[in-house]
């Protein structure tokens, strides 16, 4: 199928996720819009509980639709239409063209099966390999995401591994089928600093040899720092904020992006005050009226708590949910 | 210096390990291996190190939670090691912990009154009404609602849980907290409050941390001194700006350069450097440095010897290239 090579790899709009409980439906995400071009890293970045990985889920089509109503203007990933796709479009899609590196690589990874058959099956499935052809392949990948002696890891199981190797195969097994599009979760929050420091030069050599679109989820900003080229900040289910890396933290325009980036003891005086926030992240059945950062925002005035304010671009690739920062913009 | 609060000369811990068979012979896994560090009073001993460097088995030794193979343990100068647990009564009253997982350390049958209350009961004599008083005192302390005594632990979020850890700490005005990674359960807004909130509390109590942490820019933060671990060693130890400002040893060095700056043009610039390589086993034996497999500078003398702590430029390392 010959694709426009400049359109978007992914194209999410009006994107919400509901979750159905004995109470009712509680709205997890809310109205989120992400467009992510080949070749470009995107960060959604937010903390526990901002609908960040909902959101991740909800692009592969990973919500069960027994507990969970995920509706959305568009919702297109390498041109699938993901709410209307057959299952089997979608199996064609998953660990394919769009594949996914899990945060926690031990449960990510069958423990009764060898790395070899787990990485192996991929290529079977997708590509229709013989399986002698698919390890020659997957033993090829392991080197190329710096695991040495690929041959005799093939043969062993993910519990004889590291916590680093492990998240090496996830990322291995995740590029085996030179997918478009690569989502990864929280990639490296399992992992020692020095580890992390391997896998993200592996996702940063990887992205440099193909041409592969990234989306990240993380709440590290050290992360975020280090791959994206564009960021989605996310409170309370919805994106508060959007722009380059650079724009996010050089010119925070959202007070709760200007808030986080404060509070990083990196960024800060030495054994100086932290900019803190007071309160806690609203969990999401309390996001009623208003803004969703307006009980703990500094900046709040009343209009916050009555309106609900609209992701609003104002300039090139920037756009920021605010009533104030509206202002200061003109 | 005036005499620390807490000391630890040559300590070792080695964990046995049974061997493949009943009959081979069983090397212990070495995860602290002579290590020294003193405490001043009103200080912050930053302990920074990798998952299994030996941060959290230090801090528990110092507890006297974890026996030690070899070496000793002292407290306001006095030799703890082989205290019985009634002579460790009135020391414990002095040392206290927080842990990392406020979850995991609270009882989720008592209430947040009677958690701090049990505490009281313990080491005190108070009456009833004096153990209300103190615990709503307590709870005021860190920023907690005193309406919030017959709540239970479930019932507060993770940022309130370390508050009442802390709370339940400090009821008895010890003189040292063991703080194992306070922080790292914590989202990125609630870690810069409690950041704030132990400061707080040290300003206003004089108190001594250890704090563990494998967030260096947190311990930048917090700590007078810091302590880096690899494989159960001491690698470097000096004041917070010689070892983190200027660091001399390469697993220092590395460590630094991993860290990633919340920052892009930097970010950049710096690019990705990563540390080859994984921490070894600590199991069986091992010759020279540990860092030697993964260590740049190594030489044939990094494999054959281990390094001891010497002086340089002010600070402590181990490392015959530094």
């Amino acid at each position: 199928m010959a694709r426009d090579p400049q359109s978007p790899v992914l194209q999410a709009s009006g994107l919400s996720v509901e979750f159905v409980g004995q109470t009712g439906h509680i709205a997890v995400v809310r109205d989120v819009e992400l467009t992510l071009r080949p070749d470009e890293t995107l960060a959604i970045v937010g903390e526990s509980g901002s609908g960040k990985t909902v959101t991740l889920l909800a692009i592969l089509g990973l919500h069960p639709p027994t507990r969970s109503c995920v509706v959305a203007t568009t919702l297109r990933v390498c041109g699938v239409d993901i709410l209307t796709a057959k299952p089997k479009q979608l199996q064609d899609l998953r660990g394919n063209r769009a594949a996914i590196v899990w945060q926690d690589p031990l449960t990510a990874l069958n423990p009764y099966l060898t790395i070899g058959t787990q990485l192996a099956e991929v290529l079977v499935i997708h590509k229709q390999f013989s399986k002698a052809d698919a390890l020659d392949q997957a033993a090829l990948l392991l080197g190329q995401v710096g695991l040495k002696d690929a041959g005799s890891i093939l043969r062993q199981y993910p519990h004889e591994m590291s916590g680093g190797m492990r998240q090496r195969i996830g990322v291995a097994m995740a590029l085996l089928c030179q997918p478009e599009l690569l989502l990864a979760d929280e990639p490296t929050t399992a992992l020692d600093v020095t580890i992390q420091a391997q896998v993200l030069q592996v996702l940063a050599d990887q992205r440099a040899r193909t041409k592969l679109s990234l989306l990240l989820v993380t709440h590290d900003l050290g992360v975020v720092a280090a791959l994206a080229d564009r960021v989605a900040v996310m409170y309370g289910g919805q994106i508060v904020e959007q722009g380059t890396a650079t724009a996010i933290f050089e010119d925070p325009r959202h007070p709760y992006t200007q808030a986080l980036l404060a509070s990083l003891p990196a960024r800060q005086k030495r054994h100086g005050r932290l900019a803190s926030l007071p309160g806690l992240a609203p969990p999401p059945q309390e996001c009623l009226a208003g803004c969703a950062f307006a009980p703990r925002c500094a900046q709040a005035v009343a209009a916050c708590r009555q309106f609900s304010p609209q992701l609003r671009a104002f300039a090139s690739d920037r756009a920021v949910r605010c009533t104030v920062a509206w202002e200061g913009i003109g | 210096m005036t005499q620390p609060i807490a000391a630890l000369r040559d300590v070792s811990v080695h964990f046995p390990q049974a061997g493949p068979w009943p009959w081979s012979a069983a090397l212990p896994l070495r995860a602290v291996d002579g290590v020294s560090l003193d405490i001043g009073p009103g200080e912050v001993l930053g302990l920074v190190g990798e998952s299994g460097s030996g941060k959290s088995t230090i801090g528990r030794a110092l507890l006297r939670l974890q026996p030690v193979t070899a070496g000793s343990v002292h407290f306001e100068g006095v030799d703890i090691t082989a205290f019985k647990p009634r002579q460790l009564m009135p020391i414990r009253k002095k040392l206290q912990v927080v842990f990392q997982d406020p979850e995991a350390s609270l009882n989720p049958r008592m209430t947040i009154g009677a958690a701090i209350g049990e505490a009281l009961r313990v080491h005190g004599s108070m009456t009833g009404k004096e153990r209300q008083r103190r615990i709503a005192e307590l709870l005021k302390s860190v920023g907690l609602d005193s309406e919030l005594l017959n709540q239970w632990p479930h019932e507060l979020s993770g940022g309130q849980r370390q508050r009442l850890g802390l709370a339940r700490a400090l009821a008895t005005e010890p003189l040292l907290l063991v703080l194992d990674e306070p922080i790292s359960a914590l989202d990125m807004s609630i870690q810069a409050q409690i950041l704030n909130l132990l400061s707080d509390l040290r300003a206003q109590r004089r108190l001594s941390y250890l704090f563990i942490s494998h967030d260096l820019a947190a311990v930048a933060h917090l700590s007078d001194r810091v302590a880096v671990l690899y494989a159960g060693r001491i690698v470097e130890i000096g004041t917070t700006a010689q070892v983190l400002d200027m660091p001399k040893h390469p697993y220092t060095q590395a460590l630094k350069r991993s860290v990633l700056l919340p920052d892009p043009k930097q970010a950049r610039n710096r690019g990705l450097q990563a540390l080859q390589g994984e921490m070894p086993t600590l199991q069986g034996l091992m010759t020279g440095c540990a860092l030697h497999p993964r260590c740049p500078l190594a030489t044939q003398q990094c494999r054959e010897k281990v390094p001891q702590l010497r002086d340089v430029d002010g600070r402590q390392v181990a490392c015959h290239m530094a």
